[in-house]
């Protein structure tokens, strides 16, 4: 594969991934992690390409384990994934909802209190 | 046609999904189904590859192909099935012991594949650039794996942590990274005196993973592990460039930058903030937000 190319690509997927495409709010960032984790499962698609080419009994019996593992840590981060989704409350309030919610009580608050006042 | 090329031909699809999945995924409003979207994109790829063996186009990789698929069976059944349903006090199932095992398999993933690599381009003299992938396959792997082991070990208890260790130790330890990457460079350069460099080089790598892994202090366990999450996305771009798979390219690049995100974020995880493992951690937190709870009270 040309090096030049191989580069811009890798090049763009980070650009990508660094300002868009993973950029979650602050309290989701663990579970960025997590899905990252789980697409490194793809993994398990290199190992079996290898699979697929080997030419002769070691390399045979060494991508056949190696697809082996891949495939264990690529379901084991998935599970990880799916655990972490699961344990976040589903009705959890936005924190800057609740910012909003305090900001306006203040506000009435003070409303009430100019109202009493005249 | 290449390897590589019937690895895209299905990518493009599951790249197409991945990338759905991930502003779904990090949106907060989004319905958790999505999380089953990332799989699928793997299964889709998996089936690009593997199809053409098992219905017998490809003369020769039938067998191969049906080999591949039960390994795949056994490994997914191998994995440890954490149940997501269960009420939050019995959800106690370690987080942190989870990536260790994720580290252990993609280390010995990415060694073989490494090694793999080296054997079948040590013929070709000119071919530098994929014995330097090989190389680095095989140090990150062992690197990860270890580290992933003794975390692992820790956890358990069988391992206890040694202390930092003292600076003369710590010189040593860098040391023994020059090492390592002198023998790499050997490697590399003079691929007919390759073998001892290389079997040297797995040594010194077990040996300073080992050590490092032993002496880093409880609390940062999961910040390494991001880091090698980081590392197993290099591994990827490197596996990606050798097999010219311009799919393995991206989400390499996807991985690392991800970890990036997370090393800078200091994120926090939903399902371990009531861990002992994490006792000092939350006590902290909960104080500072005491803090901020009684200054916004006064004003």
């Amino acid at each position: 594969m040309d090096p030049t190319i191989a580069a811009y690509v890798v090049l763009i997927a980070l650009a990508l991934g660094l300002t868009g495409a993973l950029r979650a709010e602050r309290e989701h960032c663990g579970r960025g992690l997590l899905i990252v984790t789980t697409l490194a499962g793809f993994l398990v698609v290199a190992a079996i390409s290898a699979l697929l080419t080997s030419q002769g009994a070691l390399e045979l019996v060494l991508s056949t384990i190696a697809v082996f593992f891949g495939a264990q840590s690529a379901a084991t981060a998935f599970l990880l994934l799916r655990q972490e989704i699961h344990a976040e409350p589903a009705d959890e309030p936005d924190e800057q909802d609740l910012l909003d919610e305090e900001d306006r009580e203040q506000q009435f608050a003070h409303e009430r209190a100019n109202k009493e006042v005249s | 046609m290449g390897i590589g090329l019937m690895i895209d031909n299905a990518g493009w699809f599951a790249l197409g999904l991945v990338l759905i999945t991930l502003s779904a995924l990090t949106h907060p409003g989004r319905r958790r189904v999505w999380m089953w979207a990332l799989p699928l994109a793997i299964l889709i790829v998996l089936a690009g590859a593997l199809f053409p063996g098992a219905a017998g186009d490809l003369p020769g990789m039938g067998w191969k192909a049906w080999l591949a698929i039960a390994a795949l069976a056994f490994g997914v059944a191998a994995a440890p099935w954490y149940r997501a349903s269960r009420d939050q006090d019995t959800r106690l199932i370690d987080l942190v012991r989870g990536a260790a095992i994720v580290l252990i398999g993609s280390g010995i993933t990415i060694t073989l594949l490494g090694v793999i690599g080296w054997e079948q381009t040590t013929l070709y003299l000119g071919a530098w650039d994929l014995r330097l992938a090989a190389v680095l396959g095989v140090f990150i792997g062992v690197w990860t794996g270890v580290t992933g082991l003794i975390h692992w070990l820790r956890l358990k208890g069988t391992l206890r942590a040694s202390s930092r260790g003292s600076r003369n130790q710590q010189i040593a330890q860098w040391v023994v990274l020059a090492i390592i990457g002198v023998l790499g460079v050997i490697a590399v350069a003079y691929p007919k005196v390759a073998v001892a460099p290389l079997v040297l080089l797995i040594v010194l790598a077990i040996e300073w993973a080992a050590l490092a892994a032993l002496s880093q202090p409880h609390e940062d366990l999961l910040h390494i592990q991001a880091r090698h999450v980081g590392l197993v996305g290099v591994a990827i771009v490197s596996l990606g460039y050798v097999q010219s798979s311009l799919l393995l390219l991206v989400i390499g690049g996807l991985v690392v930058a991800g970890s990036i995100h997370f090393i800078k974020g200091q994120g926090a995880f939903c399902q371990i903030s009531r861990r002992t493992f994490y006792d000092d951690k939350t006590e902290e937190d909960a104080a500072e937000q005491e803090k901020n709870e009684s200054t916004t009270s006064a004003n």
